[in-house]
């Protein structure tokens, strides 16, 4: 678990970075305390109509495969100087999201935002695949657009973002069938009387 | 009056002898030999040289054209219009000899400029394939087309198209007794052992055959149960929603819903690539 701000590494259950202070109040002091915004927002202005169409059907169809999660993405408008990765946090934890179903959150949120005029690109997500996903993955995601974005076609590069990402969560569902039997395990010994231990 | 009479009775008797057609001639020894003694090599044997050269070329090449397009060959046997062959002379014999062992033919001896005294014989294979009422509709079908022409080339050919054509259906013939199972002919009576065995192992192979039968039905419908299966599970498959454990992940840095620094790359330059900002 790193810091957003200077990517130290930190404990789990840490307020705010024992390294650099950081924490969601420091970022509202920044962005402001909520943004109301849809899950496809492009401040940028860089997809056109039917772009933003078609990205948004992809949205769609990723959510009917992984039911539980939804993807967000978020074109940052043109000044915004702050880091990708501060901003993101912030954005992850205060949009609301007006056409988000009910009953989600952004637990289950993959926010990708793409700065075109710092020329920057960042993926990141909620705590629901926090024990899923790898730093690796995220950035293999990223690497698949690259050239994509390298280009100026930022709408070929979100699709070819989303396939990357849907090949990973794939992968990774592995890992939660073996979470569940492990959790069910630890579940039934703490039934029995045994010591309860923790994630 | 009777004197006038008596004066023109030879030249009556002359001109009406005149008009009488010439008794036919047996055909010599040496001619016979020429045309039996064995095989022609040829598709249209006239040893008599009765056509001349480019209609005869003009019927062989007819003759080799029709064998390079059936199975059965037409051989053809030139007399003279006024010929008879001897009175012990037999031509199916004649035929069982020379053309057994050999591709199936219909051998016809023609007298050229009398069509009607055609005789057609046919190689021993094809003589059991072909029934005598299609020998005889095949033989009376070609004179009634040669006696269209008055020219005795003409007669010849057109005599000639019309047996190949004949011969088209003999070729039918042919080939469904071909296909028909040979007859079990018994040399000697079988004891009942025998025929028990006999009909045991027809019974055996009937059975075997059945058994084949049933085996390919069984493996293609297996085959498309297994492909129809495949097609559901693939298709359950893409439709499949993953989900994934909560596993109650702790907040951090005062984050409700994440805390995760995330990934980010630049996509300013293309000296830049994505592996080389792995470690950012």
């Amino acid at each position: 678990m790193q810091c957003p701000s200077c990517v130290q590494p930190i404990h789990r259950g840490a307020v705010a970075c024992p390294h650099c202070g950081f924490s969601i109040e420091q970022a509202d002091g920044n962005f402001g305390r909520e943004v109301r915004l849809r899950r496809l927002s492009d401040e940028a202005g860089i997809l056109r109509l039917e772009q933003r169409e078609i990205i948004q059907k992809a949205m769609g169809d990723f959510s009917k495969r992984f039911p539980q999660l939804f993807l967000a993405v978020h074109t940052t408008a043109p000044g915004l100087e702050t880091d990708l990765r501060v901003f993101g946090f912030w954005l992850l934890n205060r949009a609301r999201f007006d056409d988000l179903p009910a009953g989600m959150d952004n637990r289950a949120c993959i926010l990708i935002l793409i700065n075109p005029q710092r020329k920057e690109a960042c993926i990141t997500h909620g705590y629901l695949l926090e024990p899923y996903l790898e730093q690796e993955d995220l950035h293999l995601c990223l690497a698949r657009a690259h050239g994509h974005w390298l280009e100026g076609r930022h709408a070929d590069g979100i699709h070819r973002l989303f396939d990357q990402l849907g090949k990973v969560l794939l992968r990774r569902s592995g890992r939660s069938r073996r979470l569940l039997k492990s959790l069910m395990a630890r579940k039934a010994r703490t039934h029995d009387g045994g010591e309860e231990v923790s994630l | 009056m009777l004197l006038r009479s008596l004066m023109l009775a030879p030249v009556i008797l002359i001109a009406a002898m005149a008009q009488e057609p010439a008794a036919p001639e047996p055909i010599s020894e040496s001619l016979q030999s020429a045309y039996f003694s064995k095989r022609p090599s040829a598709l249209l044997h006239d040893p008599q040289k009765l056509l001349g050269k480019s209609d005869a070329d003009k019927q062989l090449e007819f003759l080799r054209y029709h064998a390079g397009d059936s199975a059965i060959d037409l051989q053809i046997y030139l007399f003279k219009g006024d010929e008879i062959l001897a009175g012990d002379f037999d031509g199916e014999a004649l035929v069982d000899r020379q053309f057994v062992g050999r591709r199936p033919a219909v051998v016809v001896f023609y007298f050229l400029g009398q069509p009607k005294r055609a005789q057609l014989y046919l190689s021993p294979d094809l003589d059991e394939a072909v029934p005598d009422a299609r020998r005889r509709t095949s033989l009376e079908t070609s004179i009634a087309k040669a006696d269209e022409d008055p020219t005795a080339v003409g007669q010849l050919e057109k005599f000639a198209v019309q047996m190949t054509l004949q011969i088209y259906w003999m070729e039918k013939l042919l080939e469904q007794h071909r296909l028909r199972p040979p007859a079990v002919v018994a040399a000697v009576p079988q004891t009942p052992a025998e025929e028990k065995e006999q009909r045991d192992a027809g019974f055996f192979e009937a059975g075997l055959e059945g058994l084949r039968r049933e085996s390919r039905l069984l493996i293609s419908a297996a085959a498309g149960l297994f492909v129809l299966l495949t097609l559901m599970v693939a298709l359950r498959w893409r439709r499949s929603r993953i989900r994934f454990v909560d596993a109650g992940m702790a907040a951090r840095l005062g984050g409700n819903y994440g805390a995760h620094c995330g990934s980010i790359i630049s996509f300013a330059s293309a000296t830049r690539p994505p592996s080389r900002q792995r470690r950012k």
